[in-house]
């Protein structure tokens, strides 16, 4: 099924990629802008669509009856966001062989929960196995562990994972006592050591399936974006990747989308050896990796044209040593 | 050896509880300095978050925690070393016990509170209570340090009851003031050492330090599994239970030495605090630590000989980032110690001494070494350009709270020597003939 | 004379570029306005209705905004505007076609539609038009030797014995998933008008079962969108419901080990501290004996 890509239009496909980076984020504020002088917008509630009957009248109808409702956010609130979306078990699998580092998950990320720039939830690393290993870009969220760590030592509850596999924050609960990030093996998780200066939106409510706004002395991490998947949107990440390196899904249902490409879990696992990092820890992460065969790009695209202070973070990577050695 | 009579003794340690002499004064001053300026610190923190100590995203635990680890060790130590010398009833204990009791108490009570620094959101601290989750090592921790304080304030309380009768009935005596009568009186809880009433508190006083022991022992080890169940290179260690009560009860003893040559010297208690009692705890110290050495060594040993790789780049990174403080931690704290003691020569009441502090120091810095390299080496490589991120090093914050710590541990003392004798007047005068049984130094040469 | 002609044909050209450039450069100067772009779509759905789509976008650095509350005109066949409708915050304009509305055909027997944005102060006008022939397409879901079969036919409606099948349109076979569709069949219709797809016997479906299985005809030129769909329990049905124990490491309540572990060891200790503190009182309780 690998082989197999939907024929979608690269003008559809390119709309549903800029849309995804563009529209939740800068609609809001492009909107007024491009706005006609003429009408107000038409916003969710009693959406209505018109409707050309046959008698050549043009009535209007709700827009949810034929199914063009736009998707709403719900409000989730602390007690609920327990309890996980029915009957899902999310999986994501991450492509080695496309990534080129390109960074816009880690951006999208930041955008969608109000991070400040130094807060990665989503860090792309440059991982080399061995000295003569061949060096590859690395993207990891958090892994949602079946077995996790995390929750299994958290002393208030503040983590835990629900029954669709997600492993959740609450951040009005947490205590900031740091331990979840010492029972991590994959330093997924970052801690808010100084007022992030980020304002709620007024009249919002908190929820951990969003977490915004980000509160000093709690712990914070990837969450798969629960808000987008209650509408049936991809995470932020899989929709902002360029090279649809990032596949998202439900591992009930078998299959998992880039938002291009459609394919069933199992077959892209057994066809393209898919893995999970350090799984002899034992901590079952939900997120696979595709093996970096046959690569869409040498390691050097994602390399060669980074700003310096991010050039330098990989600067103990053998690789990287011997490159700059030779120049 | 004369017999000592309650009178007798009471009245030669009056003076401890008379006023306080200029000496008292100056130091106890200093220290509050000490204490005043970590509380300044304490305000940069809560004010401008925790970004003004060094800890970062991967070594989230620093200095706070080591002390934290250090100080309940002291303390376990105490209340280990006590509850076994009452048990044992080894004569020589007397003099010190009250000593040891005493350093129980204090760093149990310093020791939690330097978790409230490294806690993010303290004003959720109820939250332990209110949603605890009992498969959390924390929590396990909670619960016993509070069956911990409990538990050495209750055995505390008993070895003094007999002292505060005694000084409830030689008020007059001793021209005590009236609050301290009162304070006596209250506290004696009408104790006239009757039959009846002697073997009730005999008996609990037996039963508690049974207790004290194991709690001991529990407590330090839950401490220990906090850092023992992760799965981090370092920590994921089997020995990490017994390790951490060894070295906590090697401290403790340390502590105890330092202590009484403070004490000896500042009270005049040359009669009572003699060479054989140094020598005595100095051997306890040699035997606690060459266990604890050979912990140690079979800790390392392990995980350099092994080729797993996150032990492999844990123990390169001790050698070359923290090489120096490694050799002192692990070589000279073991072996300066136990030369010290071994060697006649050597073995004089400074030096003894001098070996306690030198080991206190060095328990210190193991622990450090235990905390900060583990995390400095994480699985996923640390790949940032911040250097604060990459290396801890401890501002000036963590620094003054520790200094902090380590005045109030002092000012507790001098404030509680003033209350009550620093040595156990009760105990003293139990058998008729005061007798070192135990002469170690005369089954050394 | 060679040389003449070529300096002509070479004057000639400066001359017009001369002309055209500046012409450009005026036409955009005077103007100062974007071009947004303007996308118009046809999707015949399930129950015979018609959705038109017309989707007005600004593709500004490397990122495109929907455009918001802006009318677009259309024009169904006819040059008069048969609806305005305003784009919503996706920056889409939606008019539904109920089933049974004839429009007007060209003389290649399709329809013509238009889709027209005015333009304001900021943008320039923009126009999309396509033209589409009916087609009707047909489901049907059979067990054949066993093997779920899906089986497509498409044709132009008409008289029955005049309905021409869609021989050699490309058609795709898609089950219906959380995120996006899984196709599970593609091919061309054959000379009848059919298509058939083999559906996978190892696909989960919901609880029951159930699977919604959707055939497309897609971009096509003559026909434009064209969709058909029927739910039915063809999947295997999907173990849903919380897997493992609600007592582990990780969740709200401890394993029962730990539980009866921690009350044991919690009142060994405790009880013996209650049993020290009523010595205690015993003591108190002596003094006030011998007092009386």
């Amino acid at each position: 099924m690998a082989e197999n890509k939907e024929n979608e239009s690269s003008r559809r496909n390119f709309l549903r990629v800029g849309l995804g980076v563009g529209a939740a984020a800068v609609a809001g504020a492009m909107s007024t802008k491009l706005l006609a002088k003429d009408d107000k917008p038409e916003t969710g509630k009693g959406e209505k669509v018109k409707v050309l009957t046959t008698d050549g009248k043009l009535i209007e109808i709700d827009a949810e009856q034929v199914g063009l409702a736009r998707k709403k956010d719900i409000y989730i609130s602390r007690d609920e966001a327990r309890q996980g979306i029915p009957n899902r078990k999310f999986v994501m699998v991450i492509d080695l062989a496309k990534c080129k580092n390109a960074r816009k998950c880690v951006e999208a990320c930041q955008e969608g929960h109000k991070l400040p720039k130094e807060h990665e939830w989503m860090k792309v690393y440059m991982m080399q196995d061995s000295d003569d290993a061949a060096p590859y870009w690395f993207p990891k969220p958090c892994f949602h562990c079946d077995n996790p760590l995390c929750a299994s030592v958290c002393p208030v509850g503040a983590t835990y994972k629900r029954s669709d596999g997600i492993v959740l924050v609450d951040t009005e609960r947490c205590i900031g006592c740091k331990f979840c990030m010492t029972g991590c093996p994959y330093s997924a998780r970052v801690f808010h050591w100084k007022d992030p200066e980020v304002k709620a939106e007024p009249g919002s409510k908190y929820s951990p399936e969003l977490n915004v706004p980000p509160r000093e002395g709690t712990v914070s991490k990837c969450i798969f974006c629960p808000d987008k998947l209650r509408k049936g949107e991809l995470p932020r990440c899989a929709e902002a990747c360029p090279m649809g390196v990032i596949y998202f899904g439900d591992l009930i249902e078998d299959v998992v989308t880039n938002g291009v490409e459609t394919v069933r879990f199992s077959d892209l696992i057994r066809d393209r050896a898919g893995y999970r990092h350090l799984e002899s820890l034992g901590t079952q992460p939900s997120v696979y990796y595709l093996p970096p065969v046959a690569r869409l790009f040498p390691v050097d695209r994602g390399y060669d044209g980074l700003k310096p202070n991010i050039k330098e973070r990989f600067k103990d990577v053998p690789y990287v040593i011997s490159k700059e050695k030779k120049q | 050896m004369s017999s000592y009579t309650t009178e007798g003794l009471l009245t030669e340690f009056a003076p401890q509880l008379a006023r306080p002499s200029k000496n008292w004064i100056t130091w106890f001053v200093f220290f509050l300095l000490l204490f005043v300026f970590g509380m300044y610190g304490l305000y940069t923190q809560l004010t401008k978050g925790h970004i003004v100590t060094g800890m970062r995203d991967n070594v989230v635990w620093g200095i706070y925690i080591v002390n934290f680890i250090f100080f309940m060790g002291v303390s376990y130590a105490g209340a280990l070393l006590s509850g076994v010398l009452h048990l044992f009833k080894t004569s020589w204990r007397k003099p010190i016990i009250r000593m040891t009791e005493l350093i129980t108490m204090v760093s149990l009570i310093i020791g939690p509170v330097f978790i409230l620094f490294c806690i993010g959101r303290f004003e959720r601290l109820p939250y332990l209570i209110i949603f605890p989750r009992i498969q959390s090592p924390i929590v396990w921790d909670v619960i016993a340090i509070s069956t911990d304080l409990v538990g050495c304030f209750i055995f505390i309380y008993l070895s003094f009851l007999e002292d505060m009768a005694h000084l409830r009935d030689n008020a007059e005596a001793l021209n005590l003031s009236p609050w301290r009568r009162k304070l006596y009186k209250y506290l004696a809880i009408g104790y006239t050492a009757t039959p009846i009433q002697k073997k009730l508190l005999y008996f609990s006083r037996n039963v508690m330090a049974a207790m004290i022991i194991a709690i001991a022992i529990i407590v330090y080890s839950v401490l220990a599994w906090i850092f023992g169940v992760t799965l981090q290179p370092g920590w994921h260690s089997t020995i990490f239970g017994p390790y951490f009560v060894i070295a906590a009860v090697y401290s403790g003893t340390g502590v105890l030495l330092v202590l009484m040559w403070v004490f000896r010297r500042i009270y005049h208690l040359e009669n009572y605090i003699k060479k054989q009692h140094f020598v005595n705890v100095g051997v306890l110290l040699f035997i606690i630590g060459a266990f604890y050495g050979y912990f140690t060594f079979s800790d390392y040993l392990t995980k350099w000989y092994g080729s797993a790789r996150m032990d492999k780049l844990l123990i390169d990174k001790l050698f070359r980032n923290y090489y120096w403080l490694f050799i002192f931690s692990n070589y000279v704290g073991v072996l300066l110690p136990m030369i010290i003691i071994a060697f006649r020569r050597l073995r004089t009441i400074n030096n003894i001494s001098f070996g306690a502090l030198i080991t206190i120091l060095a328990l210190w810095v193991n622990r450090y070494l235990i905390v900060v390299p583990t995390l400095e080496t994480p699985y996923l490589p640390i790949q940032d350009t911040r250097l604060d991120w990459v290396r801890y090093s401890g501002t000036w914050v963590e620094w003054s709270l520790t200094f902090a710590g380590i005045a109030v541990f002092c000012l507790l003392f001098m404030i509680i020597s003033k209350l009550v004798p620093i040595i156990a007047v009760s105990e003293m005068v139990e058998s008729d003939e005061y007798v070192v049984e135990d002469d170690v130094e005369s089954l050394l040469s | 004379m060679k040389q003449s002609l070529k300096t002509v044909i070479f004057s000639r050209i400066v001359v017009i570029l001369l002309v055209f450039i500046p012409a450009l450069a005026i036409a955009q100067e005077s103007t100062g306005k974007e071009d947004p772009t303007l996308e118009f779509t046809c999707l015949k759905k399930n129950d015979g209705s018609k959705l038109l789509t017309a989707t007005l976008t600004i593709f500004r650095n490397r990122v495109t905004y929907p455009i918001v509350g802006s009318h677009i005109a259309f024009f169904l066949g006819t040059d008069t505007v048969s609806a305005v409708i305003t784009t919503n915050p996706d920056g889409k304009a939606y008019l539904l076609l109920q089933l049974g509305l004839v429009l007007p055909l060209n003389k290649e027997g399709k329809t013509e539609c238009m889709a027209r944005f005015g333009g304001n102060d900021s943008l320039n006008t923009a126009e999309s038009s396509f033209a589409v022939m009916d087609a009707v397409l047909k489901m049907s879901l059979n067990l054949i030797d066993s093997v779920k079969t899906v089986a497509v036919w498409a044709f132009q409606p008409g008289n029955k014995q005049d309905s021409i099948p869609l021989a050699g349109e490309p058609v795709n076979i898609y089950v219906s998933r959380m995120f996006s569709l899984l196709k599970i069949g593609e091919g061309s219709f054959d000379d009848q008008g059919r298509f058939t797809a083999e559906f996978p016997a190892d696909l989960p479906g919901e609880a029951d079962g159930t699977v919604q299985i959707i055939a497309r005809i897609e971009d096509n030129e003559k026909y434009g969108n064209v969709e058909v769909s029927q739910s039915y329990p063809w999947g295997v049905p999907s173990m849903h419901g919380p897997t493992g124990s609600h007592r582990a490491l990780w969740t709200e309540i401890a394993p029962m080990w730990m539980v009866i572990t921690l009350t044991i060891l919690l009142s060994g200790v405790w009880g013996h501290y209650i049993y020290v503190i009523i010595q205690l009182i015993l003591i108190k309780r002596e003094s006030k004996k011998l007092k009386l």
